[in-house]
C-alpha cells in the first residue's frame, strides 16, 4: 500500500514534470547559431519571418537552455567561450568560461555545471555555472571530442571521440574515466532515453546508430539507415531529436538531406523525410507537432510536420546554420 | 646441512613467488608495444629536387622537409589515444638509409628485433625491390608515398599495401573533372623523365576509358635555346592545336609552373599544374579535414602535404585495425584490412576499404589548385556497380595483379 502509493506520488510528479515545457509560456521564436557568420537568427515560431540576427562571438556553435529558459547558452568556438543571451531583451549579457574551442556541451540536471568538448586539445571542460568559472579538464577523451550527453540522472557523461571511434564515459563531479566502448566510425552526438536505460550515438561515416545500455555501456544494437537514391558516403547521421515519451527518435542524415524517424522501442526507422543539404542540428517544438533542422550546407533551416511527417516550411537564415532551440 | 637445504629451497620459492608476483603485476600495468619501423632515404629526388620552387631553393625561411615520416609522427601520437582501447602500446622507429639494398638489410635486423610493420617513403623501384626481397618473412609493408602503377600490378607482393593514389588513380580523377566539365579535346605535354612518360600513358588509358580525345601528344624541354623552340617554348607547344585543356606530364614540376595563363589557347591546364589531383590538400574544408590540418599544422609549423596524409593515415589505419579486431597478430591484421570489414576515416568523405585484388586504399582524391580544393572524384555521376570509389584506379577486372 506505501509503496503504491509512493509510486503513485512519483508517477504524479513525473507527469507533471513532463508538462512543464507545454505549460511554459514561451515565446515561440525559434533560435538558430549561424556558425560561418558569427550571428544567431530569432525566427517567429508562427509566422517563420526572421525577427532579430544578433551578433555573437566567433563561430557560434551549440546551445543549450539555461535558467527556465530565460537565457539560452551559445558555444562560440572562434572565441574561446560561452556567451549568455538574455530571452527577454535578446542582447548577449555575460560570458563563461569553458576551455579553448568549445563545440558540443551540455548542462547537468540540476543546472550546477556545464561540461564541454575541447576539440583541438582533445580535452572535456567542467564549467560551474554558479560562477562561470572552469572549475576542471579532463584529458585523455579521445582525439576530436565532441558528443557530450548526461545521463538523466547526471551522475555520469558520454563524450564521443570522432578519431578513435569510442564513447568514454566518466565522471564530470569527480574528473574520473569510467569505461570506454568501441563504437562505429566517427561518433558524434549521443542521447538518453528518458528512462535512462539507453544511450544512441550517431557514426557519422559508418552511416549508423549504436545503442549502448546506458548503465552497463555494453553496445547493444546498431541501427542501419538505407534508402534507394541515397548514396552510401552521403549517409551522415548527426543530431538527434526524441519525443518525451521516449517513443519516436529523429535523426538528422547529413549529405543524405533527409532525416530519419525511428521507433525506439523496435528500432525500426520508419520514414525518411527530405530536408536540406547536409541536415544536421535538430529541435522539436514542445508539443512535439514541429520538428526544426538546420542545413549547413544550404543556409537554411526545415520545418517538418511530425504527423504528417513531411516539410512544411523553410526559412533562409546565415551561413552555415549549426543548432537550433525552441522557446516554448 | 639438511637444514641449510631446506631453507635454501624455502628461501629460493620465495625469491621465485616474489619474481612471480612481479611478473603479475608488471603484465597488468603494462601493454605489449607494437612497433612500427619507418624507412625513408637521405638522398630522394621527389623532396629535394622535384617540386621544389625555384625560389625556395635560395630561401632563408623556407620549409623544405616534407618528408612522409612527419605525417607518422602525428599519427602515432594520436594513437596514444588508442591504447585504453586497443590495449597496446604503439612505438615508432624512424631508419634513413642510402640505398634500397641497405633498406633490406635494415628491415631484416629490425625484424629480428620484433619489428613487423613498417612504413615505406621511397620511389617505386625501392619499394618495388625491398617488396621482392622480403616474401614470406612476417613482415607487412605501407607504401606511402610511392605513386607507380607497377608495384599495384605486375610487380605487387601480398605483404605489400599502398596508401597513397597511383598514377593512374590521379589521371582517372582528373579525366572524370574534364569529362563533367565537358573540356573534352585535349593537348598533352609530355616531359623527357621516364615518369613523365608513365604518367603519359596512365592519361592516355584514363582518357580512353571517360571519353576524352587527345589531340596531340608533345614533348617539351626545360630550356630557353632558341634552337629548339618547338620543344621549349610555350608559343610553339600550345599553338596550332584545338582543344578545351592541356594535360601536362612533368614529375620535375618546374616546367609546369609558367604553363597555366600562357597557353596559345584560353584553356584549363591540368596534371602537373593547374588543376591537380592530391590525395589531400590543406585547403580542404569538409569532413573534418581542418581539424587534422590544425593538429598538424601545431606538431610541425607547416601545411600538411600528401606524404603526410599518407603517413598518417597508414598508422592510424593500422592503430584502428589492432583496435576493431582484437588482435596483435600481424598476419590476422593484414588479413582484417584485407577483408573489406574495417572502413578507413581519412578525414576527406566516404569510409575508405582496402583493395583485396591489390592492397591499394580506395579513396576519394582532390582536385586542388596551388590553394584550392575545386572538387573531389569520384565526380557526382561517375556510378561503378559496388563502391563509386571504384571509379578510379585499377579495378579488379583490369588490375595485372596476381597474389
Amino acid at each position: 500500500m506505501h509503496i503504491s502509493r509512493l509510486n503513485l506520488l512519483w508517477k504524479i510528479g513525473f507527469l507533471w514534470a513532463l508538462s512543464i515545457p507545454a505549460l511554459a509560456d514561451g515565446t515561440g521564436n525559434i533560435f538558430v547559431s549561424n556558425e560561418a557568420d558569427n550571428t544567431v537568427s530569432v525566427i517567429d515560431g508562427k509566422t517563420f519571418e526572421i525577427i532579430k540576427t544578433i551578433p555573437t562571438g566567433e563561430r557560434p556553435r551549440d546551445m543549450r537552455w539555461h535558467n527556465n529558459k530565460n537565457q539560452l547558452l551559445i558555444a562560440t568556438s572562434g572565441s574561446d567561450r560561452i556567451e549568455v543571451l538574455d530571452i527577454a531583451t535578446l542582447e548577449i549579457t555575460g560570458f563563461l568560461e569553458a576551455g579553448e574551442d568549445p563545440e558540443i556541451f551540455n548542462i547537468d540536471p540540476t543546472g550546477q555545471i556545464l561540461v564541454a568538448a575541447n576539440e583541438d586539445d582533445n580535452e572535456v571542460s567542467v564549467t560551474d555555472l554558479n560562477t562561470g568559472k572552469r572549475i576542471r579538464t579532463i584529458e585523455n577523451v579521445g582525439i576530436e571530442p565532441e558528443g557530450i550527453t548526461f545521463r538523466n540522472d547526471g551522475a555520469m557523461v558520454f563524450v564521443t571521440s570522432e578519431v578513435t571511434n569510442t564513447v568514454i564515459m566518466l565522471d564530470p563531479w569527480t574528473g574520473e574515466i569510467l569505461d570506454e566502448v568501441l563504437v562505429g566510425n566517427r561518433p558524434r552526438r549521443g542521447i538518453v532515453t528518458p528512462d535512462d536505460t539507453e544511450y544512441w550515438v550517431t557514426n557519422e561515416l559508418g552511416g549508423t546508430v549504436s545503442i549502448l545500455d546506458a548503465q552497463t555501456f555494453e553496445v547493444i544494437d546498431e541501427i542501419v539507415f538505407e534508402k534507394r537514391g541515397m548514396r552510401e558516403g552521403d549517409i551522415n547521421p548527426v543530431d538527434f531529436a526524441m519525443t518525451s515519451d521516449g517513443k519516436t527518435a529523429f535523426i538528422t542524415l547529413g549529405r543524405a538531406r533527409h532525416i530519419a524517424i525511428v521507433d525506439v522501442v523496435s528500432r525500426e526507422v520508419t520514414d525518411y523525410v527530405l530536408a536540406g543539404d547536409r541536415v544536421w542540428g535538430a529541435a522539436l517544438t514542445a508539443d512535439e507537432s514541429l520538428l526544426v533542422v538546420t542545413n549547413g550546407a544550404s543556409d537554411d533551416v526545415t520545418i517538418i510536420d511530425t504527423n504528417k511527417k513531411v516539410a512544411v516550411n523553410s526559412v533562409a537564415v546565415g551561413r552555415t546554420p549549426h543548432t537550433v532551440r525552441i522557446d516554448d | 646441512m639438511i637444514n641449510n637445504m631446506q631453507s635454501l629451497s624455502k628461501l629460493l620459492s620465495l625469491v621465485l613467488l616474489c619474481l612471480l608476483v612481479a611478473e603479475v603485476s608488471n603484465s597488468a600495468d603494462e601493454l605489449p608495444t607494437i612497433t612500427i619501423g619507418h624507412m625513408d632515404l637521405a638522398e630522394d629526388i621527389r623532396y629535394t629536387d622535384w617540386n621544389v620552387h625555384p625560389v625556395d631553393i635560395r630561401s632563408a625561411t623556407a620549409i623544405i622537409d616534407h618528408r612522409a615520416y612527419a605525417g607518422a609522427q602525428l599519427a602515432a601520437e594520436e594513437l596514444k589515444q588508442f591504447q585504453r582501447i586497443a590495449k597496446v602500446n604503439f612505438a615508432l622507429q624512424r631508419n634513413t638509409v642510402n640505398t634500397y639494398s641497405e633498406m633490406i638489410q635494415e628491415i631484416t635486423d629490425m625484424r629480428k628485433s620484433g619489428i613487423q610493420f613498417f612504413l615505406i617513403d621511397a620511389p617505386e623501384t625501392v619499394v618495388s625491390e625491398v617488396a621482392r626481397q622480403t616474401v614470406d618473412q612476417g613482415i607487412y609493408l605501407f607504401n606511402t608515398t610511392s605513386i607507380g602503377d607497377k608495384i599495384r600490378n605486375e610487380d605487387c607482393q601480398k605483404h605489400l599495401f599502398h596508401f597513397s593514389a597511383s598514377r593512374s588513380m590521379r589521371t582517372d580523377a582528373i579525366a572524370q573533372y574534364l569529362v563533367s566539365q565537358k573540356w573534352t579535346r585535349i593537348l598533352v605535354l609530355q616531359g623527357p623523365l621516364p615518369e613523365d612518360l608513365e604518367t603519359t600513358q596512365a592519361f592516355e588509358r584514363s582518357s580512353k576509358h571517360f571519353g576524352l580525345e587527345i589531340e596531340e601528344i608533345r614533348n617539351f624541354v626545360l630550356g630557353n635555346d632558341p634552337r629548339s623552340r618547338d620543344i621549349n617554348d610555350l608559343d610553339f607547344l600550345t599553338g596550332k592545336a584545338r582543344y578545351d585543356a592541356v594535360f601536362v606530364a612533368d614529375a620535375d614540376g618546374e616546367f609546369s609552373l609558367g604553363l597555366p595563363y600562357a597557353t596559345q589557347r584560353p584553356a584549363a591546364v591540368a596534371g602537373a599544374s593547374g588543376i591537380i589531383a592530391r590525395v589531400w590538400h590543406w585547403s580542404y574544408l569538409r569532413h573534418g579535414a581542418p581539424q587534422v590540418h590544425g593538429r598538424f599544422e601545431r606538431m610541425h609549423g607547416r601545411r600538411m602535404g600528401e606524404s603526410d596524409w599518407a603517413a598518417w593515415v597508414a598508422l592510424k589505419t593500422l592503430g584502428m585495425a589492432v583496435a576493431r579486431s582484437k588482435s596483435k597478430d600481424p598476419e590476422k591484421i593484414a588479413a582484417y584490412l584485407r577483408s573489406g570489414e574495417l572502413r578507413i576515416d581519412g578525414s576527406k568523405g566516404p569510409g575508405m576499404s582496402i583493395r583485396p585484388w591489390n592492397n591499394q586504399l580506395r579513396q576519394p582524391i582532390l582536385l586542388t589548385t596551388e590553394n584550392w580544393t575545386i572538387s573531389r572524384a569520384p565526380i557526382e555521376g561517375f556510378k561503378h556497380r559496388t563502391n563509386d570509389l571504384d571509379t578510379i584506379g585499377f579495378g579488379e577486372r583490369d588490375t595485372a595483379c596476381q597474389f
